[in-house]
């Protein structure tokens, strides 16, 4: 899969210190984005909502996929500026894609494709003080499973075979995004030597963004965007630091704007975030300069 | 007096619509442009109210805005979309908003301003001032836009009714001429200001093609709907 994005970080690394990136995001030239979803048995306990960890992740990848179809829907259809993945682990062993598809899809498939639409009612905020229902269509395409152990090597290594031949076919597109969603530590051995791969797999603008969120069902205070390993309470938290790709400047923007404190040399990690910042980590996470496509 | 002088707009590619607006009054003193953010529902028609609600005299309060979203909306049939329009129409378009004219001060425009499009003002072929911004990276960030969603506008009308406009003296420059660009054009303007001139002869719609496409190909014009209006200005006193 990989033998020659594994030699392409060489060069890449050297004119990624001047251009990384900033590559447009558009029909031609789309970004991927692949969700690791940790499904071990773990993922059912409850959190301080009283929610399921499964459940409460399963509600905001829905969210999220909403989020990124809606943003690139306009009156005249769906334009395929993101490629879709997921990839899940856990007691069922590694499944790839959503009912039973590729590990990627176009956010075209996607959108086309949900299990189900739901009706729901939301509360919208009407900008002058109030708030008004609205009745919406909620399409569901992921739902909450959790059973067995953690196979994390397995899981992200089925990531990397999908995204190296990803990057294979988009040589110059804004790199992938991997968002990778865990409660617990890896059965099936130390995932950091598959976290190196995934993080060296690249297109020209840059390496793939590996980030990673360690979800807890306790109180806990939860660390965000550290910089880094010093006061990470243990080393599976460290393990997932390292793994974790630094954030690039706009990501790092997008972050602070949202009230988060990060510096130079934050990466895209959180360990015990509770479910403000599960929402938020998706949200900075997903959102990969579309606006240079206005 | 100040006065519309040439217009000229740009695709950002052949086959999608181009989503900047712009609009002149009848008398030609007063011009405007909006760029449609592509991150929109349909937000040509929104930067179409925008750009002619400018020059028509808008108050540009949030009521205004609300009352012109109203108007938008009521071109779809929202319960006979499918869960994705309905969804990206509800989320909202968005659209900038620059609007020229003159002053009760002589000498003097008015500015309204929201979000990425830049007023430039050149004087004997220079580049003399930049807004709202003059840096390129400035560009990077995301840009408070006017939006159909209510929602998305508080940030504007948090401390104020209305957008105010800013007044900019025109006297201090001999020859001034001002250029209204979208925010692609803006960037080029700010990143190479000694070719600013290159907009201010007397270009023909043909040499502006060229222009862009040819920025374009060298990496220093960013593939964007680009659109430029040029402004004549004679900064003596105006009557009313």
């Amino acid at each position: 899969m990989c033998a020659e994005q594994l030699r392409r970080p060489i060069w890449c690394r050297l004119l990624g210190a001047i251009l990384t990136y900033s590559a447009e995001i558009s029909r031609d030239h789309p970004t991927c984005i692949l969700f690791v979803v940790d499904q071990s048995g773990s993922m059912a306990d409850a959190m301080a909502t009283g929610k399921s960890k499964a459940d409460f992740v399963a509600d905001v990848m829905n969210k999220t996929i909403y989020t990124l179809v809606t943003n690139c829907t306009k009156s005249d259809g769906v334009r395929n500026y993101f490629d879709v993945g997921i990839v899940t682990y856990g007691g069922g062993g590694t499944r790839a894609g959503l009912s039973g598809g590729k590990a990627i899809s176009s956010i075209v498939d996607l959108a086309n494709n949900p299990t189900r639409v739901e009706d729901r009612t939301r509360h919208e905020d009407d900008g002058a003080g109030g708030v008004f229902e609205r009745r919406v269509k909620f399409p569901v395409w992921f739902d909450p499973t959790a059973s067995g152990g953690t196979p994390m090597c397995a899981g992200l290594t089925t990531a990397a075979e999908a995204i190296g031949d990803w990057c294979d076919a988009h040589p110059n597109s804004y790199p992938p995004t991997i968002i990778h969603v865990t409660d617990g530590e890896s059965t099936d051995g130390d995932a950091s030597n598959v976290g190196d791969i995934l993080r060296q797999l690249s297109t020209s603008d840059g390496e793939c963004l590996l980030f990673n969120i360690h979800v807890s069902g306790d109180n806990s205070e939860p660390t965000t965007f550290p910089s880094s390993e010093a006061g990470l309470p243990n080393a599976y938290a460290r393990t997932l630091y390292r793994m974790s790709s630094p954030m690039p400047d706009h990501i790092r923007r997008l972050a602070g704007e949202k009230g988060y404190t990060v510096g130079d040399g934050s990466r895209g990690f959180m360990f015990n975030a509770d479910p403000r910042h599960i929402a938020d980590f998706f949200d900075i996470g997903t959102r990969p300069r579309l606006t240079a496509d206005r | 007096m100040i006065s519309l002088v040439r217009a000229f707009t740009a695709p950002k590619r052949d086959d999608a619509p181009n989503e900047d607006r712009h609009a002149v009054s009848l008398d030609g003193r007063a011009c405007a442009i909006s760029d449609g953010a592509s991150v929109s529902f349909d937000s040509g028609p929104w930067a179409e109210l925008l750009a002619q609600g400018f020059v028509n005299g808008a108050p540009f309060t949030a009521a205004w805005i609300k009352s012109a979203a109203i108007t938008y909306q009521a071109a779809y049939d929202r319960d006979a979309l499918d869960w994705m329009q309905q969804g990206a129409l509800d989320r909202g378009s968005f659209a900038s908003l620059l609007g020229v004219r003159p002053a009760q001060i002589p000498g003097s425009i008015e500015v309204v301003l929201v979000g990425d499009s830049v007023l430039a003002i050149i004087d004997a072929g220079e580049l003399q001032h930049t807004m709202p911004y003059s840096r390129p990276e400035q560009f990077d960030a995301s840009p408070q836009l006017i939006s159909t969603s209510a929602a998305e506008n508080e940030p504007i009308f948090r401390e104020v009714e209305g957008i105010q406009a800013q007044v900019i003296d025109l006297t201090p420059y001999a020859c001034p001429c001002l250029l209204l660009v979208t925010d692609a054009l803006g960037h080029w303007l700010v990143s190479y200001p000694d070719r600013a001139h290159e907009l201010t002869t007397k270009l023909s719609d043909h040499e502006f093609e060229e222009f862009v496409v040819s920025e374009r190909q060298a990496g220093r014009l960013r593939r964007d709907d680009t659109t430029l209006l040029i402004m004549d200005c004679d900064v003596s006193p105006i009557s009313h």
